[in-house]
Formats: C-alpha cells, sequence, structure tokens
C-alpha cells in the first residue's frame, strides 16, 4: 500500500487549533492564574528566599521599605487573627475552587493543619478543613456543594433560632436553610452565626468557634415561587477578595514554621517581550516551573505562564487584563484589594480598582497577597504615585539589568492538591 | 536543514524587535511580515513547516498563546501562497502593497481569534491601537526586509 505523504499544513493547523483547547498539553496552554497567599513574620521568609544576603550585597531593597511591608502585613495580619491568639496562624489562600467553592490554603512548612481545624477571618467562620497534607489544606465552605453546616439567626423576638446550612449548587454562592428549630418570624438580612451545639454533639467533633458571622439570611425567592417559604444564607465577606485566612489549629509549632519557598537564580533575555504593550520576559533554563514566581531585584516581577524547551514565559505583573488580588499596605489601613490591570509601561502600569474596593492613596505599598501556588505573601510590587477615580498608577521603578533574576517554588508540594482520596 | 538559516534569521530579528519595544514601546511586528514573506518566496512544500517554525519563535518571545500565534501565521502565509501567482512579487510596489493588506487581514485573524480565545492584554486601554500600529509600521520596511532575506538566502 502506498504510502501517502503527510502534509504539513494540515499537521501544523491541527497542534495550533489543539493548543488553544483543554486538551492541549500544559506548556501550550495559557494556565488560569487563580489563587492567594497568607501568613508569618516577612524577615523568615526574607531570610529564606535570600533577600537578606542580597541586600548584604546592595541588591535588595531599602530596608525602611521592608520595614514598612513587614509592619503593614502585621497589622492586617492582626485582623485577620482576630480572638485567636496562639491557637491561630495565618495562612495565604493559594486558589479558589470556583466551581466546588472550596479553598487551598497554605500555612507554611512544618505546621501540620489537620481536618477539622476550623478557618476564620477576623469575626468571620470561613468553613473547616477536610483535609490537609502539612501545611496545605483543602477547606470546605458552608457554600461547598454537599457542606453542612450549623448556623443560627434571630427571629422578630431576638431569640437564637438554630438551623442546617447545606451548600447549593447555584450560580451564586449560597446555602440553604434547612431544619430550622422555629421556621417562622426568622429575621431577614440578619446574620447567621456559629451557634452553640454542645448539647447536641458530642466533644470528640470538631467544630467552629460560636459566635462568629457565617453569613447574612435571606428568603429563597426561587422557592418561593413554587409556593414553599424557604430561606438560604448568602456570604457576607467575599473571599475572593482575600488574600489569607486564620486556621485555628493544634499544629501550629509541630515542626517550627518555615514558607517552604526554594529560590534560584536564572538567567533572562536582555529584553522584554515582543508584543507592544504587554509587560513580562522570556527566561532560559530547565525545569523552569509553570507558576512560579519570578523576582527581579529582590521585588516581585511576574509569575511564569508557560515553561517548554528550556525556556519559559514569564508575564508580568502589570500585564494588562488580569485580576490580581493584591494587598495594599498604609499607615492608615492596611488590606486586600482586587485590581484590573490596564496597562504596563516601564517600572510601572496603571490598575483599576472595583467599585466597591477600597480605595488606596497616594504613597501606599502594593505588595503581594501570595495568591498562587508558587507566589509568597508580601512581594514587593510597587507604590501607588498617582490616584484617579477608580484608576491607580503604580510604579515599581527601574531594575538594574545586572540585578539577580530568580524564580520562586514551594517545595513539597502534592501533584493535585484538590484530589480526593 | 533548509529550515536552519531561517529558524536563526528570525530569533535574531524577534530579538531586535523585542529590544526595541523594551526601549520604544512601539515597534515594527516583524511576524506576520515574515509570513507574508514566506507566503510569496518560499517554495510551496515548505510554506507550513517555516510557518509552524515562525509562530513557535514569535510566540516564545511573545505575550500570547503560541497556538493562537501559530493559527494566525499559518492563514496569513496560506492566504498569501494562493495568490502569489498571480502577483509579481518581484516588485517593490506588490510587496509593499501585500505586506500592508496582509497586516490588515492580519489583526482581523486576531480580533476572530480573540473572540473565541482569550488573547489577554490586548483589550486594555490602548492595547489594541498599538498592535495595529506595531503592525503596520512593518509594512514600511517590507521590500527592505525581503531584500534582506533573499540577499541573505536564508528562506526555506
Amino acid at each position: 500500500m502506498p504510502v501517502r505523504r503527510v502534509n504539513l499544513g494540515l499537521v501544523v493547523l491541527g497542534l495550533a487549533l489543539l493548543s488553544l483547547t483543554p486538551a492541549a498539553p500544559s506548556f501550550l496552554r495559557r494556565p488560569e492564574l487563580v489563587a492567594v497567599h497568607a501568613y508569618r513574620p516577612l524577615d523568615l521568609l526574607r531570610r529564606e528566599i535570600g533577600e537578606a544576603e542580597a541586600e548584604e550585597e546592595g541588591l535588595g531593597f531599602a530596608p525602611e521599605l521592608a520595614a514598612r511591608i513587614e509592619a503593614g502585613l502585621s497589622r492586617w495580619d492582626e485582623l485577620l487573627l482576630g480572638d485567636a491568639g496562639a491557637d491561630g496562624v495565618v495562612a495565604r489562600i493559594v486558589a479558589i475552587d470556583r466551581v466546588r467553592r472550596r479553598l487551598l490554603v497554605d500555612a507554611g512548612e512544618g505546621i501540620r493543619l489537620a481536618p477539622g481545624d476550623a478557618v476564620t477571618a477576623g469575626r468571620f467562620a470561613l468553613g473547616v478543613v477536610d483535609r490537609a497534607e502539612g501545611g496545605l489544606a483543602v477547606v470546605d465552605m458552608p457554600w461547598t456543594p454537599d457542606a453542612r453546616f450549623a448556623g443560627s439567626a434571630e427571629d422578630a423576638s431576638g431569640a437564637e433560632v438554630r438551623l442546617i446550612l447545606a451548600g447549593l449548587d447555584r450560580h451564586e454562592w449560597t446555602a440553604s436553610v434547612s431544619h430550622p428549630e422555629r421556621l417562622s418570624a426568622l429575621r431577614v438580612d440578619g446574620d447567621v452565626r456559629v451557634p452553640v451545639v454542645d448539647d447536641l454533639l458530642p466533644e470528640s467533633v470538631p467544630r467552629l468557634p460560636p459566635g462568629l458571622v457565617l453569613g447574612s439570611l435571606r428568603v429563597d425567592e426561587l422557592l418561593r415561587k413554587t409556593g414553599t417559604e424557604a430561606f438560604r444564607v448568602v456570604p457576607t465577606l467575599d473571599v475572593r477578595g482575600l488574600d489569607a485566612v486564620c486556621v485555628r489549629t493544634a499544629g501550629a509549632s509541630a515542626g517550627g514554621w518555615s514558607a517552604g519557598f526554594e529560590r534560584r537564580e536564572v538567567s533572562a533575555l536582555a529584553c522584554g517581550l515582543a508584543s507592544p504593550g504587554r509587560d513580562g520576559l522570556v527566561l532560559t533554563g530547565l525545569g523552569l516551573p509553570d507558576g512560579a514566581a519570578v523576582t527581579w531585584g529582590g521585588m516581585f516581577f511576574g509569575s511564569i505562564e508557560a515553561a517548554a524547551f528550556g525556556a519559559a514565559r514569564v508575564r508580568g505583573v502589570f500585564d494588562p487584563g488580569q485580576d490580581r488580588c493584591v494587598v495594599v499596605l498604609s499607615a492608615r489601613r492596611s488590606g486586600p484589594i482586587v485590581v484590573r490591570t490596564l496597562r504596563a509601561w516601564r517600572g510601572g502600569g496603571r490598575l483599576r480598582v472595583g467599585s466597591e474596593q477600597t480605595r488606596p492613596e497616594v504613597g501606599d505599598l502594593v505588595v503581594t497577597s501570595g495568591r498562587g501556588e508558587h507566589v509568597p505573601r508580601g512581594l514587593f510590587i510597587g507604590a501607588v504615585v498617582r490616584v484617579d477615580g477608580e484608576t491607580i498608577d503604580v510604579l515599581r521603578g527601574e531594575v538594574s539589568p545586572s540585578a539577580p533574576v530568580e524564580v520562586l517554588r514551594r517545595r513539597g508540594l502534592p501533584d493535585d492538591p484538590w484530589r480526593d482520596d | 536543514m533548509a529550515y536552519v538559516p531561517f529558524a536563526v534569521a528570525c530569533a535574531v530579528l524577534f530579538y531586535l524587535q523585542a529590544l526595541a519595544v523594551d526601549v520604544t514601546a512601539v515597534a515594527p511586528d516583524l511576524g506576520p511580515l515574515l509570513a507574508v514573506h514566506l507566503g510569496l518566496f518560499a517554495r510551496r512544500e515548505r510554506v507550513a513547516g517555516a510557518v509552524g517554525l515562525l509562530g513557535l519563535l514569535r510566540g516564545a518571545v511573545g505575550a500570547e498563546p503560541i497556538g493562537a500565534v501559530v493559527l494566525t501565521h499559518l492563514a496569513l502565509a496560506y492566504l498569501v501562497l494562493t495568490l502569489r501567482d498571480v502577483l509579481f512579487a518581484d516588485r517593490v510596489v506588490t510587496q509593499w502593497v501585500v505586506a500592508f493588506l496582509g497586516g490588515a487581514v492580519f489583526l482581523v485573524l486576531r480580533l476572530v481569534i480573540g473572540l473565541v480565545v482569550p488573547l489577554g492584554g490586548e483589550e486594555g486601554a490602548g492595547g489594541l491601537a498599538r498592535l495595529a500600529v506595531s503592525t503596520l509600521l512593518a509594512t514600511a520596511i517590507a521590500p527592505l526586509l525581503f531584500a534582506l532575506l533573499r540577499t541573505l538566502r536564508v528562506g526555506p
């Protein structure tokens, strides 16, 4: 049988089309950047990733800047920890499973989180650890389909009514209310809090700290159309705009805290990207992991989005079209916000702050929230130099071409942290 | 082996382009220009392989998904290839016109693909305008680049 010549054009076309589908190998696809981070004394992290050495060599950024970042993050961490005290550790939110509505959190290497640990943020209860591997844990929330949580709401007379929340598989994050002790006269729009359930559950069953807010009570309009009186609970705190959580665990000091990031100096092409208006870099080297954080001169430059054939493409932090959770640090108030990158230029970029987000002020510092498996929290992104309505200009400053380019990678990550055993 | 000199030439050109973008923010985009060159002058049976190589190199130093880059360059090169028998490709005016129209078609292709696959970034303020300027800016140097590549005999 004669062998027909392969039509190379069709092969290239097929490969190009394949690369645009979810079935494509990862190095041909643009990985989704979901994620967030959390934490601990920043100087420990810096020491770990080698910034202390860089400072000694005069390559790092100013110590006063590092001190401002440290102080700002510590203030914010205190708010996150709330009344948890020594039982609480701050864990960065690595990623959010938007379909299953679960969180992947990372408390650092050496911490031993355990199933049943309560996850909170200030006065809010967010969920419980479903499974954990070292400092990494998957957290179920009341909005996770099939998850069950106990809650309590007030009725019109102010009396407590206990109920059961069950995550619903709807478009929005919500939980149904079932088995209330009294269905009538529940106060809509009131807080749903964690109840005391000592009379219902044995002490061995893990539970959330009582009194923390789980969400807000609403009438279930969807079921009301069918003539059924029903209620649902919606989140009061949107975790998508949160950088870290507090995990109340007994394993806080099991192995000593360590962020667990390893660093590696790499070579970069002495140019940016060939695409106009984009912020990025091409690195050379073998074994560069997708999603790894890239720093240049100690400052956060971006994340590796595609690595193959001994080279990797880095998407810059200011590259337009990204929705990013960043932490804004100021003397007045520190906390995370979600921004959209609009424009990149040399040493900085323009960001749009969401209409419901707190507006930063000129002089505020912007640092990484730690979202992403390999992105530490608290790396310097830039300083706010201009605020105009919803848009802010952030300046990173010029980086010396001789400054070291480094790739950071979280040690000991499982292949698929979300995997159900 | 016919592809090696071409690959080296592309790598050097894209590196120079990246340097220029770093300095000026807008520089001629040589990707579509090289695709037009292949469509006009490459041996017919080598166009697909050369464009695949071109797309991989351009994708490696660009910000867009490599598949989208290969697809747009492939479509552009084959469009020129189907027309080249009725063109006087050696004339400078023809090269200018084909490069200009090729750049315009390239932009349309990018827009269409961008509707299906998020290319990222170009919806940002001025992003599309910058892309258009850099693509059409390349038209100006089309005859010069084509002559250089043909003189050096690096085309496949």
